[in-house]
C-alpha cells in the first residue's frame, strides 16, 4: 500500500507539472495585465515600468524558465491585483472553498445515497417514481439559476438567510444546497440503478436463502457492492465541484473562495494569481484521485496494484 | 404407505405459482405435490422451464415480484409455512433448518466479503455463536467440505477460489447451521465432470453423516440414479411421474419419463446421434387444458384432451397419464441403471 501511494504521488507530481506548464502558456494568451491594471491614461514609460516590475518584459522563454525555477520553491510571484504573494492569497481563500465543497458534498452523499437505495427496494413504486422525478428535475436545473432562485425565495422573499457573503452557518446553507443539488441528483440516480442491479444478483438471492433479514442483505451485501461505482461518481463530483462548479456557486453567492477569486483573477488578468490557483486545484485533484484509489482498494479486494 | 404414517419433514401440496408478466399470467407451477421423509433423498427431474427451480424457490421463500404463490401449501413437519404464523416460523427455518445450494457457485458469494465473513455471518445469526466461536466453527466446516488450509482460506475472498472450491464453500454455508433439509438446485451443473463427482460424493457423505434430507434438482439422470432414493419427474409446471428411483428408471410409466430416459446419452452407446424428444414444452402463458405432454407424445389420443388425474402405479409410484406403462417410443428405452423400460 505504501509503495502504491508513493507511486501514485509521483505520477501526480508529473500531472501537476504538466498542468502548470499548460497554464503558464494559457495565461499568457488571455490578456495583457498592464492594459487592465493601469489606467487608460498611463504613459508608455509607466507601462514599461509595470511590466519590468513583474518580469513581463522579458522574452517568453526566459519568463518560463524563471517560472519553473520559482515553482521549485513554491514561489508563484506576487498577485498583481492583491499585491501579495499569489500562493498566500490562494491558501487564504482555500478554507472557504473547502468548507463549501465539504458541506455540499456531505449533503449530496448523505441524502443521495439513502434515498437512492430506498427507491431501489421497490423499482417503479411510488417512492421510486418520486425520487426519479426529483432527480431529473435536479439534473435539469442550471446551477446558477438555482442559486438565484434560492436567493429570491429564501433570502429576499422569506428573509430566512442572508443573500450572500460568509461567516455563519446561515450563510453556508444556500451555497451548499446549490452546489449539492445536481450532484445529489446524479448520485441518487446511480445509487438507485446500482442497488437495483445488485439486488438482482445471485449472491443476494443466496444471502436471502441463508435466512438473513432483508435489511442486512440490503446494507451489508448489496449496498457495499453498489457503492463501488458510486464512489467513482462521488470522486468525480468532488473534483468537478473543486475545479468548476464552485466557480459558478461562489460567484452567484459572492462566496470568498477560490472560485470567486479565480473569476476575479481572470477579470484582472492576474497571471500569477491564476497560476497559483490552477496549481493548487491540480494538486487537489491529484490528492482526491489518490484517496479514491486507496478507498477502492480498501472496498474491493479484487482491485490489484496497477 | 403400509408403515405407520411418519410425518414428512417437508410436504408440498398442490402448489401453484404464477408470474404476472408483461405478456400475461405465466403459470410457473400448476399443482405440484410431493413429500420428503426425514433422511430421504429425493430428486426433482425435468427439462429447463419445467418448474424445478421455482419449486425450490417457493420452499425457500424466494419467489419475489412479479411471482406469487397462488394456491396450495408448503408444510414443514406438518405445519404450513404459508399462513401468517407460518411465515414467521419460516423466517427462522430458512437458512437454519432448511438450506439451499445454488446452481452457480461463481456468482453465489458476495465478492466483497471474505469466505470467513460469509460463514461467521450465518453462524452468528442462526447459531448465536460469538465471533471467535463462529470463526473456529467456520474453520471446521471448511475442513469438513474438503478445503485444505481452512484457517488461511477463511480470510480469502471468493475470487481467490475455483468454481469447485466455491461450491464446497456454498455447501459449507448450507450445512453450517446443521439443517435437516438441504435443497440442492443443480449443484454440479456449472462444474466440470471430475469436480461434479467430488461434490456429489461430498453431498452423499454429508447426507449419511448428518442424517440430512436432500431435495436434489437436476436434469442429469445419471446423478439421480447414483444419489437419490425417490424421483419426481416434472413437466410444464407439474409432476408427471414419481416413485422410487428404481421403479421410475426401470418401469417408467409416463411417455415423457420414458423419453427422458431414452434421450440420456450413454458411454457405451454407439449410435451417432443423440436421441431427443421432438418439439418443445408448451407455453405456460397459455398451458393446454389437457395433458401438457400431448403435443409431443407419440401415443396421445382423444382422451388426452382432458387432464389426466394422478394415479398410483403397481410399483408404488404415481403417474399422471391416460395410457401409462405403454412403451411409447418405437425403440426400447434404456435406463441409466441398466434395466429395461417397458
Amino acid at each position: 500500500m505504501g509503495t502504491f501511494i508513493l507511486r501514485r504521488a509521483f505520477q501526480g507530481l508529473l500531472v501537476v507539472l504538466g498542468v502548470t506548464i499548460v497554464v503558464f502558456i494559457a495565461t499568457r494568451l488571455i490578456g495583457d495585465p498592464a492594459k487592465v491594471m493601469l489606467p487608460l491614461s498611463a504613459t508608455d514609460a509607466q507601462r514599461a515600468a509595470f511590466e519590468a516590475q513583474f518580469g513581463l518584459d522579458k522574452p517568453l522563454d526566459q519568463q518560463f524558465f524563471a517560472f519553473i525555477g520559482d515553482l521549485m520553491s513554491f514561489d508563484f510571484g506576487e498577485s498583481i491585483w492583491q499585491r501579495k504573494p499569489a500562493l498566500d492569497v490562494v491558501l487564504g481563500k482555500l478554507p472557504k472553498t473547502l468548507e463549501l465543497i465539504g458541506a455540499g458534498m456531505f449533503l449530496a452523499v448523505a441524502i443521495g445515497i439513502p434515498l437512492g437505495a430506498i427507491a431501489a427496494v421497490r423499482p417503479d413504486g411510488l417512492f421510486d417514481r418520486l425520487i426519479v422525478g426529483l432527480s431529473l428535475t435536479g439534473l435539469s436545473i442550471p446551477q446558477f439559476w438555482l442559486g438565484l432562485l434560492l436567493i429570491m425565495i429564501f433570502a429576499v422573499g422569506l428573509g430566512w438567510v442572508p443573500t450572500s457573503g460568509t461567516g455563519t452557518l446561515a450563510h453556508l446553507i444556500l451555497p451548499a444546497v446549490t452546489l449539492a443539488v445536481p450532484a445529489m441528483a446524479r448520485i441518487m440516480m446511480l445509487v438507485r440503478s446500482s442497488v437495483i442491479n445488485e439486488l438482482n444478483q445471485q449472491y443476494v438471492r443466496t444471502a436471502k436463502a441463508r435466512g438473513l433479514p432483508f435489511v442486512r442483505v440490503l446494507f451489508q451485501h448489496a449496498m457495499r457492492n453498489a457503492l463501488v461505482p458510486v464512489l467513482t461518481l462521488a470522486g468525480w463530483e468532488v473534483i468537478s465541484a473543486w475545479a468548476g462548479y464552485t466557480v459558478v456557486v461562489e460567484t452567484v453567492f459572492a462566496w470568498p473562495g477560490l472560485g470567486f477569486t479565480a473569476m476575479k483573477a481572470i477579470g484582472q488578468s492576474d497571471l500569477f494569481l491564476l497560476q497559483a490557483i490552477v496549481f493548487v486545484v491540480a494538486v487537489g485533484i491529484v490528492i482526491v484521485n489518490i484517496l479514491l484509489d486507496v478507498l477502492f482498494k480498501l472496498i474491493d479486494p479484487r482491485i490489484k496494484d496497477a | 404407505m403400509a408403515n405407520a404414517h411418519p410425518t414428512p419433514i417437508l410436504e408440498v401440496r398442490d402448489l401453484c405459482v404464477e408470474f404476472d408478466t408483461m405478456a400475461g399470467l405465466v403459470q410457473g407451477l400448476r399443482g405440484v405435490s410431493f413429500s420428503v421423509m426425514p433422511g430421504e433423498t429425493m430428486a426433482l427431474v425435468g427439462e429447463s422451464g419445467s418448474g424445478k427451480s421455482v419449486t425450490a424457490q417457493a420452499i425457500m421463500g424466494l419467489i419475489g415480484l412479479p411471482g406469487r404463490i397462488s394456491s396450495g401449501d408448503i408444510l414443514w413437519k406438518g405445519q404450513s409455512l404459508l399462513t401468517r404464523e407460518g411465515q414467521k416460523a419460516a423466517g427462522k427455518l430458512r437458512g437454519k433448518s432448511v438450506s439451499m445450494v445454488f446452481q452457480d457457485p461463481m456468482t453465489s458469494l458476495n465478492p466483497l466479503m471474505t469466505i470467513g465473513a460469509h460463514l461467521i455471518e450465518v453462524l452468528r445469526r442462526h447459531m448465536g455463536l460469538s465471533k471467535d466461536k463462529a470463526f473456529a466453527r467456520g474453520v471446521e466446516l471448511l475442513d469438513a467440505v474438503g478445503i485444505t488450509e481452512p484457517k488461511r482460506r477463511m480470510g480469502q475472498y471468493p475470487h481467490e477460489f475455483s468454481g469447485g472450491m466455491r461450491q464446497r464453500v456454498m455447501i459449507a454455508l448450507a450445512i453450517a447451521c446443521e439443517p435437516e433439509l438441504l435443497i440442492a438446485d443443480e449443484p454440479t451443473t456449472a462444474l466440470d465432470v471430475t469436480i461434479q463427482a467430488q461434490v456429489l460424493d461430498l453431498l452423499a457423505d454429508l447426507q449419511k453423516s448428518m442424517g440430512l434430507s436432500i431435495v436434489l434438482i437436476t436434469h442429469d439422470l445419471g446423478i439421480v440414479a447414483g444419489l437419490c432414493e425417490k424421483v419426481a419427474v416434472m413437466y410444464a409446471g407439474s409432476i408427471v411421474e414419481a416413485g422410487t428411483a428404481k421403479t421410475v428408471f426401470d418401469h417408467a410409466e409416463h411417455p415423457y419419463t420414458q423419453g427422458l430416459i431414452r434421450s440420456t446419452p450413454r458411454l457405451d452407446d454407439r449410435r451417432a446421434r443423440l436421441i431427443s424428444i421432438d418439439g418443445a414444452p408448451p407455453s405456460l402463458l397459455h398451458p393446454p387444458k389437457g395433458c401438457a405432454f400431448q403435443s409431443r407424445c407419440p401415443v396421445s389420443s382423444r382422451q388426452c384432451d382432458e387432464k389426466p388425474a394422478r394415479q398410483a402405479t403397481p410399483e408404488g409410484g404415481s403417474v399422471s397419464c391416460w395410457t401409462p406403462s405403454v412403451a411409447a417410443w418405437s425403440e426400447p428405452s434404456e435406463s441409466p441403471t441398466g434395466g429395461q423400460a417397458r
